[in-house]
């Protein structure tokens, strides 16, 4: 568990493995699936999206079998968030079919608010952005009454990008500042990072002060970098190599292109 | 003007208006004393100013709460009025006399074994008059026609017309009295007054006596723990007695504890005498290590006030010792808060593992 709260994501993945063949010997069912959804968590981070994918079906499996209600809420959650990731419309399209039929209860605010987010960004994706604002606004809700206060900040973003998303840069400058600030809070790297990019891309959209939105756009792509988030790294780097062209700047507009050329080549 | 200055037309249209007003005025008065009429024939329907009424009488104790007009009942309604209170001669045998009349057809409940009843009706000193409906007796009116007949000799079952002679006749009827509220009350707080000092002292006797009791409870408590001991000790010589070989003499020395005691008295003798040999080379000794042990703590003497001496001479050693201290205690805190170690200083407990979801920036994370 620490492993996967400091992001050594490999390590994590190794000890989740063992713990689910330690689960398995001791026929502990509802462990077992707990890390199941953990290793696929890991695997995740590490981009092997199927594997996760394919684990957290496991889990999705085993809980269902138990009962379990709540932890296969959280499969399903986590489910949802590696077949988006993953770009697997498709079978995204059949889940929410699927579970909105029957949403998370009012009494799991946080598995509520997990899943209105996970609507909100599906609804943005498919261009529906009035019902995606209504999700984003229930799952700020859910969070609040959950006290989650990650949760309110991602929220805070995800409605900052849907502003970028309909040209509202202004709305969109000050929501990522505000998102900014509760990431500082909450000491959350990764958040602070995308707080950081979406600043500099809705600076870079708007066509004012290029000079910041390169500054930011280059202190994102640094903490993607050390933080080893590759897709996350390659989007901040196009967004910096469209400020770096604005600027005239061809030649560091050419290095981050190559940059980021190299990381959308498959590992050898 | 004078009326014959006036032109013929004028003359005709004022004696018009005077008939007008005339006939307004006319009309007024009438409606005036058919609304009075009909005023009074509704207060005296109301009233019973039409009912036939017949008088009685009774003789209470005290006027108090009662007075001329106020209402007298049967079974709860309003039957009559009380028309008149007054003292008694001084030497008459009753105290006051009340009329009260009684108003058709509620004297028909009215025999010659009703009573009167005075009761309290308020906690103002007020009280009210009830007249009980008769039960065995005979009836105290009778209507003969348009004549109302009163029982003037219940024996003979004798009636005679109300109206029959000067003064209407009355029927006296028993009365039952109850005082006032307020003077029960002043009654029972007189007694409560006078029964004081002997519940005052009743109370204070009890006190004693729940200190005694008190104090007893705790010698009893003593007393029973000291008995539980006894009892162990009384249930052991019991059990000792009921042995078959259980003698007073054997119990206290038996047979084999008799051989060990004469083996003893033989080894502590000879251990005495080797006693003796031992604690002469003792005493001996002892007067070495008493000499050694002197100058043992003359040395130590020496090297407290020795300490002593510094301590004096250096006075902010003891205050920086204190610092020293405060100084380490704010060091530790400040590694309990540090973000490396502050995971070293919680005692916690590990938490329940779950299944990791966090909430998901669209478009990466």
């Amino acid at each position: 568990m620490k492993l996967s709260a400091s992001e050594n994501w490999s390590a994590a993945a190794r000890e989740w493995q063992r713990a689910v063949e330690r689960h398995r010997l001791l026929n502990d069912r509802a462990g077992e699936a707990i890390a199941l959804h953990n290793l696929a968590h890991a695997q995740r981070e590490l981009g092997d999206l199927a594997a996760a994918r394919d684990l957290l079906e496991q889990a999705a499996a085993i809980n269902d079998a138990l009962g379990r209600k709540e932890e296969w809420w959280r499969n399903q959650i986590a489910l949802l968030q590696t077949e988006s990731q993953a770009k697997q419309s498709a079978a995204l399209d059949a889940r929410f079919e699927q579970l909105a039929a029957s949403p998370p209860p009012p009494s799991q605010p946080e598995l509520q608010g997990l899943f209105l987010n996970e609507q909100g960004l599906w609804r943005q994706d498919r261009g529906d952005f009035g019902k995606a604002d209504e999700s984003f606004r229930a799952a700020e809700n859910a969070f609040q009454k959950a006290g989650s206060r990650a949760g309110i900040a991602t929220l805070f973003a995800n409605r900052a990008r849907l502003d970028a998303a309909q040209n509202r840069h202004a709305v969109a400058l000050e929501k990522w500042a505000r998102t900014l600030a509760m990431f500082e809070a909450l000491a959350d790297t990764r958040g602070v990072a995308a707080a950081q990019a979406g600043q500099g891309r809705a600076l870079l959209a708007s066509g004012q002060n290029l000079p910041l939105a390169e500054n930011l756009l280059r202190r994102a792509s640094d903490n993607y970098r050390t933080l080893k988030a590759k897709t996350d790294l390659a989007a901040a780097l196009a967004s910096l190599e469209a400020c770096l062209a604005a600027q005239n700047k061809t030649a560091e507009a050419a290095q981050a292109a190559a940059e980021r050329q190299a990381l959308l080549q498959p590992a050898k | 003007m004078p009326l014959q200055d006036l032109t013929p037309q004028l003359r005709t249209r004022l004696s018009r208006v005077e008939r007008a007003v005339g006939l307004f005025i006319a009309v007024a008065t009438l409606l005036l004393v058919a609304g009075f009429a009909y005023y009074v024939y509704h207060t005296a329907e109301r009233k019973g100013w039409f009912l036939t009424k017949v008088t009685y009488y009774t003789y209470v104790e005290d006027a108090a709460g009662l007075k001329a007009g106020a209402p007298v009942k049967l079974m709860g309604f309003d039957v009559g009025e009380i028309t008149f209170i007054t003292a008694m001669a001084p030497d008459d045998e009753h105290n006051v006399y009340i009329e009260f009349q009684i108003q058709s057809p509620y004297y028909g409940y009215l025999w010659s074994d009703s009573k009167v009843r005075v009761a309290a009706a308020d906690f103002l000193g007020n009280r009210f008059m009830e007249v009980l409906k008769g039960v065995n007796g005979k009836p105290t009116v009778r209507e003969d026609k348009k004549t109302v007949l009163i029982l003037t000799d219940p024996a003979k079952n004798l009636y005679e017309p109300v109206a029959g002679g000067k003064k209407p006749r009355l029927y006296g009827l028993e009365c039952e009295e109850s005082p006032a509220l307020t003077r029960r009350l002043e009654v029972v707080v007189n007694k409560v007054e006078q029964g004081l000092p002997g519940f005052l002292a009743l109370t204070n006797k009890i006190a004693d006596v729940l200190a005694t009791s008190t104090g007893m409870i705790a010698h009893v408590d003593t007393t029973v723990v000291n008995a539980n001991t006894v009892m162990t000790n009384l249930a052991v010589i019991t059990a000792n007695l009921r042995d078959p070989r259980g003698s007073l003499g054997d119990w206290i020395i038996p047979t084999n504890i008799h051989r060990q005691i004469q083996t003893t008295m033989d080894s502590a003798n000879n251990t005495f005498t080797t006693a003796s040999a031992t604690l002469t080379t003792a005493n001996t000794n002892i007067a070495t290590v008493a000499t050694l042990l002197k100058r043992s703590l003359e040395d130590s003497a020496a090297i407290t006030s020795n300490l002593n001496a510094q301590v004096q001479a250096n006075s902010t050693i003891l205050s920086e010792l204190s610092g020293l201290i405060i100084h380490a205690d704010e060091v530790m805190q400040g590694l309990k808060r540090h973000w490396l170690l502050k995971d070293s200083f919680t005692g916690q407990t590990n938490q329940p593992i779950k299944s990791i979801v966090v909430p998901r920036v669209g478009g990466g994370k």
